[in-house]
């Protein structure tokens, strides 16, 4: 589910630096002595069964995520190459790994909604992202909901009932709309979620 | 850095509206960009500066981008580099090679300096208003002058028109209307030419003027035209080069993206030329914060196992601790080097690996320690270290870390709730940390420029280097090159330079040099005081020179000031660059100020003496940007006259830091480093050595950790 590198701007740059008076060593091509390894990030290796499946449209990406934390409400998933995301009852509230990341977010107000399954709801949404200088950048979205019931198809084939809440989130530049597949108790068992601006939207579904 | 802004990131979908065409934005619209920026961006004309075809325009390029531009007409080819230092000014260095001059018979190849500046800004009916400087450094094929205004009409047609001087008052000329300031003004004087590189003030703005015009349209979101009326009569590159049968020029630019765009141009009525301009922003990062893994969540006291985080009570609990400590940290790139462990606290002093900012490691390092530490544990305090010296000491709470894991304003909570001090106390270092020895194999590139023999040249080789650090602090390395193939040995240039040929015999180096020792030194690395670090280096310290180098720096960990002094005493190495010298020997030092104010321009000062045994000072400049890009220039003067020192009349250059995370997306500490000067001659060299203390040291000082602080939860 790894997002590839950015060919183009590797391109660019040798491009751009072809002409200087440096040395060029290709990263990676390093040989490293035996008993002299050199730490490298690694990822959390999540323990436990899979319980979440991942789409990502944008990058034709699929993974499966376990639980590697919970803390203050809100579950954190990953997958096995370092990809996690982070969700309070069902509603995405971070994500890393995948370059714009949801840094935070402020969904609480969202959360109640969904869960309650309110038609016409309005509230505000704050999403956080990091930009190209390490600053963190708050976008404030205007969101509404409206619900249906519908009958929906889950991965193992099994029709469960339940409640579509669909949010939609707006600001002048732009407009996103999430979508929640809800049960009578309030639990989210399937739901697209928008994430960034480069990523679009993450189709989640529990196992 | 917590601040609100809505509403900046890009509309989604592939295809983003290319502005380094005419972006078709309403003058009305009220969308400011960041930091008031204008939304109209000029292109890049012939000479790699914000222009229409072959002439200067009034509007600027995006702040902080870095743009490279390859333009080529009747043998004229200019080679630019142009950055846009802060929103309003635009500087470029450019490299041409102009054929056929009616003056020469051989080709010239011509290394010059422009400078742009936005004046006014657009309003509704006022137009933008530049002022440039064309070629002042270089021997003044190109010199001139300009002020120039332009306006956009309608969405995607805009005029531009303005009066030049010099080479842009070539055609058309009249009577320069500043002659009505001073009589001074009527008359242009030959240039003052010399050995080059020297700034001729005397002539800016002098002479005739002459009237230029250009008019650009974007006919689609990719393709734009231009027509321009010409003031430069080319006066001495035609008619051998080409006939200048026309003042009309004309252009189509397409823009494949935001970086890229090619042009077809056709010139003075007779000649087809085409350009082709690719540009980076810092700002603009590819993989927008990174593709790096995922960090370990924080695990709260009140949901971890009751075994998981209980007291190490005997020698073995503790030993396996400082292992589940060491590991943890090491999946996450980072080396335990020493850590206390108290019954309410916990100091651990790290190694940071494989972040480019220390702000990221120290995140990474205090979720680590949330899983690990004893859930007694309440305060924990966290020591960047380089080279065995200690950075900042940054003190949080536990608490704190797991209330704000996932608050929205996360970042910012964690800072507001976090201090940092001097670390004073000693943390021994871990059992596995000392010694430790590395070692590598890697290939390497070196290229050369700017001989007029061969403007390109390059070698290409292995390199085997070791460290072995046996206490802290202290480390000895070694390094050597092998080279395989490559073509800098043709190099016959002699140098002709009158002074001790400190430098300016790096070809004969380049020739002699086939399995040669890079550097083999020990280095001694402490902290005599507080605010004072310190570092001796002997040996073999870079491929011209050995010798002892000694360093003291005066830094307070949370300040912007440095103040330094460097002592070296040096012998100059046989060109094969094994283990023999030459008979030069000298003494070089200097004193050394640095600053780096909040908006991210560097200033340093050097003064001292170089190798060459001259006396003077160095000034450097660099833009910094908090992801590690550093873009500044740098200039030497000396007590060498400008005759001594030779072509270039002093030393001078550009440099440019590129950090590698920002290129590929996954976390690295490497960056490439490149400086750029026209000329290498003797003067003004000061010696290389391997990690002096400041830049090592600023990296994990408050300053540099507090800018990057948005990566602390990445």
């Amino acid at each position: 589910m790894k997002p590839t590198r950015s060919l183009r701007t590797l391109g660019l740059a040798t491009a751009v630096f072809s002409l200087c008076a440096c040395d060029l060593v290709p990263t990676g091509a390093v040989l490293n002595g035996v008993g002299s390894e050199t730490v490298s990030v690694d990822s959390t290796q999540p323990r436990g069964r899979p319980v979440l499946v991942a789409v990502l449209p944008s990058r034709g990406a699929r993974g499966t995520l376990a639980v590697t934390g919970a803390n203050q409400g809100v579950v954190t998933f990953q997958t096995a190459d370092g990809i996690s995301l982070s969700l309070d009852d069902g509603l995405l509230v971070s994500t890393r790994g995948l370059g714009q990341d949801l840094m935070s977010a402020q969904a609480e107000d969202a959360r109640l909604a969904v869960l309650s399954r309110v038609q016409g709801a309005s509230y505000p949404r704050i999403h956080a992202y990091l930009d190209g200088i390490n600053r963190i950048r708050y976008t404030t979205y205007s969101c509404e909901t409206s619900t249906r019931q519908q009958v929906v198809e889950m991965l193992s084939g099994e029709n469960r009932g339940s409640t579509r809440v669909e949010e939609e989130c707006s600001t002048p530049e732009r407009t996103f709309t999430n979508t929640y597949w809800v049960t009578d108790i309030g639990a989210v068992i399937k739901s697209r979620q928008w994430i960034s601006d480069d990523l679009g939207y993450v189709e989640l579904e529990r196992l | 850095m917590t601040d609100r802004i809505d509403g900046t990131a890009k509309r989604p979908g592939r295809n983003w509206a290319a502005p380094l065409a005419l972006s078709a934005v309403s003058l009305l619209a009220s969308a400011a960009t960041v930091a008031g920026e204008p939304e109209t961006h000029a292109a890049y004309n012939t000479y790699g500066s914000p222009g229409v075809i072959d002439m200067p325009s009034a509007y600027s390029r995006p702040d902080g981008e870095l743009g490279f531009t390859v333009s080529s007409f009747a043998g004229q080819t200019r080679n630019t580099l142009t950055f846009q230092v802060t929103p309003r000014l635009s500087t470029s260095l450019r490299y041409s090679s102009l054929q056929d001059l009616n003056t020469r018979n051989d080709t010239l190849y011509d290394r010059s300096l422009s400078l742009h500046y936005r004046l006014v800004d657009e309003g509704y009916i006022r137009p933008a208003v530049a002022v440039g400087l064309n070629d002042i450094l270089g021997t003044g094929v190109y010199s001139s002058e300009y002020i120039v205004a332009s306006k956009t009409l309608r969405d995607a047609l805009r005029i531009t028109g303005g009066l030049g001087w010099g080479r842009l008052a070539g055609e058309g000329e009249f009577r320069n209307p500043l002659s009505f300031l001073s009589d001074r003004f009527e008359e242009r004087g030959p240039r003052e030419v010399g050995f080059g590189g020297r700034v001729d003030t005397g002539n800016w703005f002098r002479g005739d003027a002459a009237l230029f015009a250009g008019i650009e349209w974007q006919a689609t979101e990719r393709l734009g035209l231009a027509l321009e009326y010409s003031s430069d009569a080319y006066a001495r590159e035609q008619p051998t080069a080409f006939s200048r049968d026309s003042s009309i020029n004309v252009e189509a630019r397409y823009s494949f993206n935001e970086y890229v765009d090619v042009s077809a141009y056709y010139l003075y009525g007779s000649e087809v030329g085409l350009q082709i301009s690719t540009a980076i922003n810092p700002k603009d990062r590819p993989n927008s914060g990174g593709i790096e893994a995922a960090p370990p969540p924080v695990l709260p006291r009140s949901a971890a196992a009751a075994g998981q985080l209980g007291w190490p009570e005997t020698a073995d609990t503790l030993t396996s601790f400082e292992r589940r400590l060491s590991a943890a940290l090491g999946d996450q790139g980072i080396v335990l080097h020493g850590y206390t462990l108290g019954r309410n606290q916990i100091t651990v002093e790290f190694e940071n690996e494989s972040y480019s900012q220390t702000a990221q490691a120290l995140g990474r390092t205090a979720r680590v320690i949330t899983r690990v530490a004893p859930a007694s544990v309440e305060r924990i305090a966290m020591v960047p270290v380089v080279n065995g010296l200690p950075g900042s000491q940054v003190v949080m709470s536990r608490r704190d870390l797991e209330a704000f894991e996932f608050r929205p304003q996360a970042a910012a909570l964690s800072l507001n709730n976090s201090s940092f001090e001097e670390a004073i106390q000693s943390v021994p270092p871990a059992d596995a940390r000392y010694p430790r020895l590395r070692w590598n194999l890697k290939p390497y590139l070196t290229p050369s420029f700017f001989d007029p023999d061969a403007p390109v040249r390059a070698d290409i080789g292995l390199e085997l280097g070791a460290t072995l650090q046996p206490a802290r602090g202290l480390e000895f390395s070694g390094a050597v090159r092998k080279r395989l193939v490559g073509n800098l040995d043709e190099s016959t240039r002699e140098s002709t330079s009158v002074l001790p040929r400190v430098r300016s015999d790096f070809n004969i180096y380049d020739r002699e040099g086939d399995t040669k020792l890079i550097e083999l030194t020990g280095a001694y690395y402490f902290k005599p005081g507080a605010n004072l670090y310190g570092r001796v280096t002997a040996g073999y310290l870079e491929p011209m020179f050995g010798g002892v180098s000694t360093e003291l720096l005066w830094k307070r960990h949370d300040s912007r000031l440095a103040l330094g002094i460097e002592a070296n005493y040096v012998r100059q190495r046989d060109f094969n660059q094994l283990f023999s010298f030459r008979n030069y020997e000298t003494f070089t030092g200097h004193v050394s100020a640095y600053y780096q104010l909040e908006s991210g321009y560097h200033f340093q000062v050097d003064v001292g003496q170089y190798l060459a045994g001259d006396v003077g000072a160095t000034f450097s400049f660099d833009r910094e940007f908090d992801n590690g890009w550093r873009v500044g220039a740098f200039a030497t003067f000396t007590d060498v006259s400008y005759d001594d020192f030779g072509e270039g009349s002093f030393d001078k250059g550009l440099r440019v830091t590129v950090p590698i995370d920002w290129l590929s997306g996954g976390a690295s500490r490497e960056q490439y480093e490149a400086t750029i000067r026209p000329v290498q001659r003797d003067g003004g060299a000061r010696l290389s050595v391997n990690d002096r203390l400041y830049e090592r040291v600023r990296d994990v000082h408050e300053p540099q950790i507090v800018e990057s602080w948005g990566r602390f939860w990445r």
